[in-house]
């Protein structure tokens, strides 16, 4: 006995030292399959990946980032349904793994199943990183957003930006893309809000200045939002888009006749531009026979003609009743053609959002 | 000098207590410290340690080779494809002609054999013969498991201590099932089918004398193997959940599928065996290299076939091989391990036959669900009950093909479906093969082992099955004679049963006949018993008890269990016999 007992402890440390070496040479195989597949993915070749990959896994048995990545390798290849059953049992035993869920949530995105999507997107906002969990969550969250508004469902986008934003460390970047965001909903005093914690981090933010400045222009205010986007454009050159707000501001601050301050002299000469340009907009601007807008298009040119003689600037001055006809005429010709016809000239943009604003702000 | 010195060694002297332990120590490893049941005990812990360690190094050996002479890519080169598995069957079988002739086959029969015929006995070469050869079969890619091997080696290496702690004859012949529980368990990371595996195909009883042992043999061995290759379940099992019953019908149909197929591959595997044994004897140094070069020739295609192939079991569990796929790898497989079986090569049949069952399973069910779109997603399900629908009709041991799956992935959820189509596929497959696999391949070799499967389906005969009704009324010990002889008039009952203070009795009907000689009639009855206190049976007990319990008497009473003064007959050996010639008659 005492001699079986020797041999079963040697034969213990001999299995012992097997054991460790095997495990060591299959964790070296494992990784370097890895390598393999991971540059096979890189290179596009999908199915030398997928082997590649699962090599990997024979040798790392247990290993989730390897099940992860195979997973990933089959949604790569457009193989989903076997992506979809490699996830769901990844998921059985690691519900409340934040990647697992992940993955699967964007494959039910790819499937259009929202309420499933939404449900692993959630899974994955609460689950587990390995590594970078906050940053994950919020990329995740962020992703949830975009997934949201993709799919119209402005009520739950709103909920998880508020939460998105709630949580922010202070960081001007992740700041500007809460600003983004609210923006995007139509939110644009949050917008702003965000927009101002970006630039008061960091002063010579342009995507922060031009967002602010196209949050402005969004609320109506549009001499600061000419302020902003001078003050971006002074940073950095602004793109085609952000220029395109910054002409329209000005030429809005350029037409608008109520603008605080002006003497009655420049108001009237604003007014009589105003005027002018509807003339020209229902000139120009000749909807199809039988368009509904064509009687309301016909009636505010008649009225215009009755206007025509008495438009003139000393009236103006002394008629403020002549003014209003005139600045809310040429803000009508302008609402009624652009639903017509569309948007006209870069001026009668401008025209029609005074139009737009001074409207709401009457209201 | 040197007896001066050894004069001067400190020797204990008698009685002192390090004396003392050494001869405890002497007596504890020899095993005379302990009543041998008890040693016999201890001694399945450590053969048990044993067998889990010598698993590990078999595994270990197994992939070694496999990375050695195939790589490590799912996909070898072709040529090493070709050559491994058949440069392998010409070493392979070299060795076993030449030095291991035991090896030949499963390792399940032999086994048993020792376990029947040789009391127990195998020799330790065929330990390092298995190991080596199976080793070197497997990793080369030749279409077995290391499973059966496993159990043989667990019991080689427990008759090798048995006999090296002289263990008497009888434990000598028990200790043969407590290895081989101890090797199969290490090798499936699988205790309860393993000890199942062992009680349904080797002991064929629940003997207390010997389950306590294998159960403590198989989890010592299964501790072993999980500390050093982890604890993690071979597979991992998909998501399953009834949707309707109806989907039952589903695995009926993989069921008949299931019973078929395992009906198709032990007719090819009991047919081609003998046939290629009957042929020259040196052909069987080269049948095995061909078996490996034709599956060689399957492998450039269809690599799965190659080895155990676990990982491509799960492969089909998870849903990654169309249906079609699934079937045709289902039957190259059966093609591949029927070559390799068939050929003498050493290895098991268990990992080939779950391979077979989860390609077929994951086949069936992909075609079922484009039949039947309603069914549930995955074919995932399938594939698990495949595997043990199976294991039921080719291996047939029902209760370890239902446990197996289960333990193999650890989830219970399946269970239902699992024992529907195993019961299905088990009927199948004994309806078209009415002798079980192992009991053929023994019976091909020439030896007559005992069926476990006959074994588990005997009907002992009971004492209701024998006894008769009883046509005197009981005497009471009260009785006068003259009262008795009134009662008893012509009833022809030879032995007459009488109820007393001493409970039973009775007396042979003659004894009241006066024979000419004045007999007593005011005497009491109790006086002329011959027999008092005689045993009673009861209706449920069989004919074993009875005829131990009889003795010399001429009769014993029946009684109810509920009431031991109620007697529902008598039962004596004319009627023991009777029963048995009747049954033997009805089996004819």
């Amino acid at each position: 006995m005492l001699l079986s007992l020797i041999l079963l402890g040697a034969l213990l440390a001999v299995t012992g030292f097997a054991a460790r070496t095997f495990r060591r040479h299959e964790e070296d195989l494992a990784k370097e399959w890895l390598r393999r597949g991971e540059a096979d993915l890189a290179a596009g070749h999908a199915e030398a990946a997928l082997d590649a990959l699962r090599t990997a896994l024979v040798y790392s048995k247990e290993n989730v980032g390897y099940e992860l990545r195979l997973a990933q390798a089959l949604v790569a290849a457009g193989r989903d349904e076997e992506a979809r059953a490699h996830l769901r049992t990844l998921w059985e035993t690691e519900p409340g793994s934040a990647a697992v869920n992940l993955e699967l949530a964007r494959l039910a995105a790819r499937r259009g199943d929202v309420a499933e999507a939404m449900r692993y997107y959630q899974g994955s906002i609460y689950g587990v990183w390995e590594s970078d969990g906050i940053v994950r969550h919020r990329q995740t969250r962020l992703e949830l957003i975009h997934f949201l508004s993709a799919h119209g469902l402005k009520p739950q986008a709103l909920s998880e930006t508020l939460t998105f934003a709630a949580s922010l460390p202070p960081d001007p970047a992740l700041d500007v893309q809460a600003g983004d965001l609210f923006l995007n909903e139509g939110i644009y005093d949050r917008a702003l809000g965000e927009y101002r914690m970006a630039f008061r981090l960091d002063p010579r933010n342009a995507p922060a200045l031009a967002g602010a400045g196209r949050a402005s222009f969004e609320a109506g205010n549009f001499s600061e939002a000419q302020r902003y986007l001078e003050r971006a454009m002074r940073v950095a050159p602004l793109d085609a888009s952000t220029t395109g707000l910054l002409d329209l501001s000005r030429s809005v601050l350029s037409l608008d006749p109520y603008v605080p301050g002006l003497s009655a002299e420049v108001r009237s000469q604003r007014a009589l531009r105003d005027f002018e340009l509807a003339q020209e907009r229902l000139a120009s601007c000749t909807p199809a026979a039988g368009n509904p807008a064509s009687a309301g298009l016909a009636d505010l040119a008649r009225r215009a003609a009755t206007l025509k003689p008495k438009a003139k600037e000393r009236n103006l001055r002394r008629d403020m009743d002549l003014f209003e006809s005139v600045a809310g005429l040429a803000f009508d010709v302008e609402t009624e053609a652009e639903a017509a016809c569309g948007a006209g000239s870069p001026e009668d943009r401008a025209l029609a959002l005074v139009a737009r604003y001074r409207q709401r702000g009457a209201r | 000098m040197s007896e001066d010195l050894a004069a001067e060694a400190p020797v204990p002297a008698p009685g002192s207590p390090l004396s003392r332990a050494k001869t405890w120590l002497a007596r504890l490893f020899s095993g005379s410290l302990l009543p041998e049941d008890q040693f016999f005990f201890f001694l399945s812990v450590v053969i048990g340690l044993f067998g889990g360690l010598s698993v590990v190094c078999f595994q270990l050996t197994i992939s070694s080779t496999r990375l050695w002479l195939l790589g490590s890519s799912l996909r070898p080169p072709a040529l090493q494809v070709l050559l491994a598995p058949t440069l392998a069957g010409l070493v392979v079988a070299y060795l076993v002609r030449r030095f291991f002739l035991r090896v030949r086959g499963s390792g399940v029969n032999q086994t048993k054999a020792a376990v029947y015929i040789f009391d127990g006995y195998i020799p330790f070469n065929t330990v390092i013969g298995k190991f080596l050869t199976c080793a070197l079969a497997i990793g080369a890619g030749h279409s077995l498991g290391p499973e059966d091997p496993s159990l043989q080696i667990g019991a080689g290496i427990a008759s090798a201590l048995g006999r090296r702690m002289q263990l008497s004859r009888e434990k000598l012949r028990l200790i043969a099932p407590v290895g081989a529980a101890a090797g199969l368990a290490a090798a499936f990371n699988a205790p309860i089918s393993a000890v199942l595996f062992v009680i349904e195909e080797v002991i064929g009883s629940w003997s207390v004398g010997v389950l306590g042992s294998v159960v403590v043999s198989a989890v010592a061995s299964v501790t072993v193997e999980r500390w050093f290759l982890g604890d993690a379940p071979l597979f991992r099992v998909p998501v399953y959940h009834l949707r309707h019953p109806v989907e039952l019908l589903a695995y009926v149909v993989l069921g008949i599928f299931g019973g078929y197929f395992s009906v198709f591959f032990l007719k090819l595997v009991l047919t081609l065996r003998p046939r290629l044994k009957s042929l020259p004897d040196w052909t069987q140094y080269f049948q095995p290299a061909a078996a490996g070069f034709l599956i060689g020739a399957i492998a450039l295609r269809f690599p799965q076939v190659m080895g155990a192939g676990y990982d491509y079991m799960d492969q089909a569990m998870h849903d990654q091989f169309a249906w079609h796929l699934l079937f045709l790898l289902a039957a190259l497989k059966l093609v591949a391990t029927s070559l390799s079986f068939v050929s003498g090569t050493p290895g098991g049949l268990f990992a080939p036959t779950l391979f077979m069952g989860a390609m077929l399973g994951g086949a069936v069910g992909g075609l079922e669900h484009i039949v039947f779109p309603f069914l549930s997603g995955s074919v995932g399900p399938y594939a698990l009950v495949g595997m043990g629908t199976l294991f039921a009709g080719i291996l047939r041991a029902p209760m370890t093909s239902i446990f197996m799956v289960i333990e193999l992935t650890g989830d219970y959820s399946v269970i239902v479906p699992v024992m529907i189509s195993n019961a299905i596929a088990y009927l199948i497959s004994r309806r078209h093969q009415s002798v079980p696999f192992f009991d053929e391949l023994s019976r091909q070799d020439g030896m007559n082992l005992p069926s476990m499967e006959e074994r588990r389906e005997e009907r002992p005969l009971r004492t209701e099955d024998a006894m008769r009704r009883y046509r005197a009324p009981v005497l009471s010990a009260r009785d006068t004679v003259r009262a008795a002889r009134e009662r008893i008039q012509d009833t022809g009952e030879p032995y007459l049963l009488v109820r007393g203070p001493f409970g039973w009795g009775g007396l042979p009907t003659a004894a009241l006949d006066s024979g000419g000689a004045k007999l007593d009639e005011d005497a009491l009855i109790e006086s002329l018993c011959t027999h008092r206190g005689l045993p009673t049976l009861h209706p449920d007990e069989g004919l074993e008890t009875a005829l131990r319990l009889l003795e010399d008497r001429p009769l014993l009473p029946v009684v109810r269990r509920t009431d031991h003064g109620i007697l529902q007959g008598v039962l004596g050996l004319q009627e023991i016999l009777q029963a048995y010639r009747r049954d033997e008659e009805a089996e004819r």
